[in-house]
């Protein structure tokens, strides 16, 4: 089922690739104007992305090992998501590749001695560069393989499709445990290299969840709106990611609070510089916020029943979490890289608009590639008559 | 006060959700219905509201999470604030566990308790329910006779053909 | 036509059973006299039960001088004890509460005995911060009311005051959400009973009637207590492992601690929902009731909380060398090759080495294996306990304090008897309730087939 080209889809492509083009062009410029802080911009927003197409990946993964039914009818829109890894890999490794060399990686001064030398030898910048593109091209491959196997089944082959994408998904959730840990590391935790923290990779990864939650929602319901999943994307389907994000929503905030708390208590001077940064001064405000948009507003909203069925309500909590997941990323990245005082201005505007308007266009392009429907996926039926 | 029921038996789900939604739609009234077990949208058919027992249990909640921070707050900072580790006297991060623990406590133990209450249950309760069988394997439904235009023998017909196992009348003043 | 899903989804109950039949064939343990074997692991168990209480009593009565604990290591057995219950017990809420609220309707047939092992493991654990404290007669000093000694309140901000809010709490509420689920079956076996029996199913089942309405309002508050539930059963070991990651210790300080725990208890706790399942099935005649999909179901689980536990053995390790914290490599270094380097690679092995078998379906589905399987998992998880508290206090910042640590004969009878009080427990448990919850496996009974259909269907096929 193709979708026709609509006055609402050709008005949206329009305005993506307006806000796509006008981004590069002010990321562009401000390149030269504005090195340091392009940069942090280009990190947070690439990092977002590719956790987007990674955590669609993941969502797909553990919908078949589950043996979950109910997922089925909207598949291609995490599949859509996923199949854009390419593309936002490639971003994310060049954005490490550029400052590879003159960032402040690793220790190699004052701190180097005995006690470093793994870390000296683990933030090696051929070693980095080399990791993240073995972990972007272990994504890549099983992100073709299943979102293909799903896209190309035949009518008669969709339980053979089903076995195989099952037996893959679990081969590729041990991987992506793996390989998001070592990336979570060498690309966010690494910024401040005498700081760390076993619950990091824990960390991203629900930070992770919950931004690709909200982004399936927010997509199916353009798509919806749109008439292309129409009757396919329900009412149920809806309450159910309505759940998934109210539990992941407060799932981030355990792993938040337990990191900060456990920093907190042992209060380790070593442990707490990450936290003194953020949460003196005028970033404070900042780090209160960040709690707020990500779990205190949508658990609120999100826990009454009927909320979850509101397309309206659903909506707008989906795109609270999306802004919220750049706060969070933000207070990863910026405090380091920018300095004493938050900043929000041009260039953040910029790489919002070129990462929103890139994204959509790719999405919608991917989408409109294959069927909207996996037709021969044995669940749909069940998927479509789902009742929750 | 006496009234006439209708004990309508079936021994299949099924049969009493379509035999349900035929009472609604003639506008019979039910008095209620008996399961084994909890049927899947007999509610629905039923026409039965969502319970309010969520705001109880969510009004627990609070009371048990927000009270439990403050306790939490007074003892450690008004009443006798003593030096542990360095750490200063309201620690908001350290009061985080005991009242989380505290909320969910509070908060099931409220809707258990307004749930038995609602329901009528506790110990020493008779049950009231038209046969022994249904916590086995029978559905039975019970339809108030309202009016004298309410025809028995009609509906016995219709609920006998829908698979009622069996269909009898009586006179009670059971408080179903 | 693709192929249809209903036979992708193997059948939650086998033996073309009728609701009547799942009534009959889960109460006839009840209601039958106790087989001879019922009666033997009784007598072993009350033994083990006996001989645990005689040496809780002497400890009691001469002091903690009778463990093997010394300065040094000022924990060991008793905590390492405490914190593997307490795991065990979070299975029965996982599958109860959490399995619940993701839909999977296969865990109709162990929730039962899961949530009841929950509420006997839980009191096993809480048996070890009580003893271990010197004087236990002073126990109710933990709770906070108002006294002639100031008032003098509890220390809010030790986490060992967080471990009893939160044990006390998941007792209590595992405890209703227990005995909620049991109401509907106690009517069920109440309407079956006659004289006594009766009158005692009479009251505890509250005058249940099966009304529609009630199961209404009983459905809402059942999934409110499974959401309820299942961010307790996160707290509760996380409160756990925050006894040990609020320290400065090396091993015991590190924010993964939390999660970590949460895994690792889960897969020790269905560890033994299938040792416990797998027997009780066969000796109670419930295999069409606990079928071999859902032990597949169970190891599957099981598999993907072992490899969350082995990614956190790596991340910790990762994470000591990265840090370039000395004290940190030394504790893994002194884990894999020092004193206890026996208990270090006996918890590798048990909890990862051998469940990666379970990826092979014909592993996951031959029930002798996963039994030893099974047992091998509560080995390794003990050991990880014990492993992480002794190795990181015996061996800390100061070398002239180092010192060992060998168990003394009553704290090994003291954990012999806590194995005694669960399977007495769990065994009469088995005699006197119900160890199916009758009422919603007959909620997931495959659509049964009607009497009437089934001659219509035989006459068609004559008539063909």
């Amino acid at each position: 089922m193709k979708p026709s080209n609509t006055p609402s889809s050709d008005r949206l492509t329009t305005l993506l690739y307006v806000t796509a083009t006008v981004g590069a062009a002010l990321l562009a410029v401000g390149a030269f104007v504005a090195p340091d802080r392009i940069w942090s911009n280009l990190l947070v927003a690439s990092y977002y992305l590719v956790t987007l197409s990674l955590g669609a990946l993941l969502f797909i993964a553990l919908a078949y090992v589950s043996g979950a039914g109910w997922s089925v009818a909207f598949r291609r829109v995490p599949e859509a998501m996923a199949s854009l890894l390419p593309v936002t890999g490639l971003a994310v490794v060049a954005v490490v590749a550029v400052r590879l060399k003159d960032y402040a990686w690793h220790p190699r001064g004052p701190h180097s001695g005995d006690n470093f030398w793994f870390k000296d030898w683990w933030l090696e910048p051929r070693w980095i560069l080399t990791r993240a593109i073995v972990c972007v091209l272990l994504w890549i491959v099983f992100a073709k393989l299943i979102v293909g196997i799903s896209r190309y089944a035949g009518p008669h082959s969709g339980t053979r499709s089903l076995t195989s994408n099952v037996r893959l998904s679990a081969v590729f959730l041990v991987v992506v445990g793996l390989s998001f840990s070592c990336v979570s590391i060498d690309w966010l935790m690494a910024l401040e290299p005498m700081w760390f923290s076993t619950m990091w990779a824990v960390y991203q990864f629900s930070g992770m969840v919950m931004a690709t939650l909200a982004a399936i929602v927010v997509l199916c319901l353009m798509l919806r709106q749109q008439g292309v999943l129409k009757g396919i994307f329900t009412d149920d389907h809806l309450h159910d990611l309505g759940k998934l994000l109210l539990g992941f929503s407060c799932f981030w905030m355990y792993i938040w609070f337990s990191q900060y708390m456990l920093i907190w208590y042992s209060n380790i001077p070593e442990e707490t510089s990450w936290f003194i940064t953020r949460t003196h001064g005028p970033w404070l405000p900042v780090f209160v916020a960040n709690i707020i948009v990500n779990w205190a507003v949508p658990f609120l909203v999100l826990l009454p029943r009927p909320a979850k069925r509101n397309p309206g309500v659903m909506m707008k909590v989906a795109v609270l979490i999306l802004v919220a997941r750049w706060i969070d990323l933000y207070l990863v990245v910026f405090p380091k890289t920018v300095g004493s005082t938050p900043v929000f201005g041009l260039w953040e505007i910029a790489a919002i608009t070129c990462g929103i308007g890139l994204f959509g266009l790719l999405f919608f392009r991917q989408f409109d590639s294959a069927s909207s429907v996996p037709s021969s996926d044995p669940y749909l039926n069940e998927s479509l008559h789902h009742h929750c | 006060m006496n009234e006439r029921q209708l004990l309508v038996t079936f021994d299949h789900a099924d049969d009493l959700l379509s035999a349900v939604e035929t009472a609604r739609r003639e506008r019979w009234s039910i008095v209620d219905v008996f399961t084994p077990y909890a049927v899947h949208g007999l509610d629905r058919a039923m026409g039965l509201r969502p319970s309010r027992l969520t705001w109880v249990c969510f009004i627990c909640g609070a009371i048990g999470g927000l009270g439990m921070l403050w306790f939490q707050h007074w003892v450690a900072a008004i009443a006798w604030p003593i030096n542990v580790g360095g750490k200063p006297w309201n620690s908001l991060p350290a009061d985080v566990p005991v009242a989380f623990e505290m909320m969910i406590l509070l908060a099931a133990f409220g809707s258990v308790f307004a749930l038995l209450a609602v329901s009528r249950l506790y110990p020493g309760k008779k049950a009231v329910m038209p046969s022994g069988e249904i916590t086995d394997d029978r559905f039975v439904m019970v339809i108030r006779q309202d009016n004298a235009a309410f025809d028995a023998d009609a509906a016995r017909d219709l609920f006998e053909q829908a698979g009622a196992v069996d269909v009898r009348e009586r006179v009670t003043d059971e408080e179903l | 036509m693709t192929a249809n899903a209903d036979t992708l989804r193997p059948p939650l109950v086998t033996g073309d059973k009728s609701l009547g039949d799942v009534t009959r064939d889960v109460c006839a343990p009840l209601e039958r006299r106790p087989t001879g074997s019922w009666w033997a692991a009784l007598a072993v168990s009350s033994t083990m039960l006996l001989v645990g209480f005689i040496a809780v009593w002497y400890q009691i009565a001469t002091g903690i001088g009778t463990w093997g604990l010394n300065k040094t290591v000022g924990w060991a057995f008793d905590i390492t004890n405490f914190v593997f219950w307490v795991g065990i017990g979070h299975a029965g809420t996982l599958i109860s509460a959490v399995l619940f609220l993701f839909r999977q309707r296969w865990r109709t047939a162990v929730n039962r005995s899961a949530e009841a092992m929950t509420l006997f493991a839980v009191t096993c654990a809480g048996i070890f911060p009580l003893i271990h404290m010197g004087r236990p007669w002073l126990f109710y000093w933990m709770l906070p009311y108002p006294n002639t000694r100031g008032s003098l309140w509890v220390n809010f901000k030790s986490p060992l005051i967080w471990d009893f809010f939160a044990i006390s709490t998941y007792f209590l509420v595992s405890l209703v959400f227990w005995y909620l689920g049991l109401l509907p079956d106690l009517a069920s076996i109440r309407d079956r009973s006659k004289g006594l029996r009766r009158k005692i199913f009479s009251l505890v089942c509250l005058g249940w009637n099966g009304s529609a309405r009630t199961w209404h309002r009983y459905e809402t508050v059942y999934m409110l207590l499974a959401g309820l539930a299942t961010p307790l059963v996160f707290s509760v070991h996380t409160i756990v492992s925050m006894d040990f990651a609020t320290s400065v210790i090396p091993g015991w300080h590190t924010t993964i601690f939390p999660p970590y725990f949460v895994a690792g208890a889960i897969f020790s706790g269905l560890a033994m929902v299938l040792t416990l399942m797998i027997i009780a099935r066969k000796v109670m005649s419930l295999e069409n009731y606990v079928t071999v999909n859902h032990v597949d179901k169970m190891c599957k689980l099981m598999l993907s909380m072992g490899c969350l536990v082995g990614l956190a053995y790596a991340t910790e390790f990762f994470m000591a060398f990265f840090s370039g914290n000395v004290y940190e490599q030394f504790v893994f270094k002194n884990r894999a090759k020092g004193p206890f380097s026996w208990a270090y690679w006996t918890m590798v092995t048990c909890n990862v080495v051998i469940p990666q078998v379970l990826w092979l379906k014909r592993v996951r589905t031959n029930l002798a294996f996963v039994f030893v399987i099974a047992i091998f998992v509560n080995i390794g998880m003990w050991f990880e306990r014990f492993v992480i508290i002794v190795t990181s206090l015996h061996r800390d910042f100061l070398p002239s304090s180092w010192a060992g640590y060998a168990p003394t004969i009553i704290e090994i009878l003291t954990f012999l008897g806590t194995f005694g009080l669960f399977f007495t427990c769990f065994l009469i448990f088995c005699r006197f309730v119900p160890v199916i919850a009758i009422a919603e496996v007959k909620g997931v009974l495959p659509a049964e087939k009607r009497e009437q259909d089934d001659v219509v269907e035989r006459s068609q096929e004559v008539a063909a």
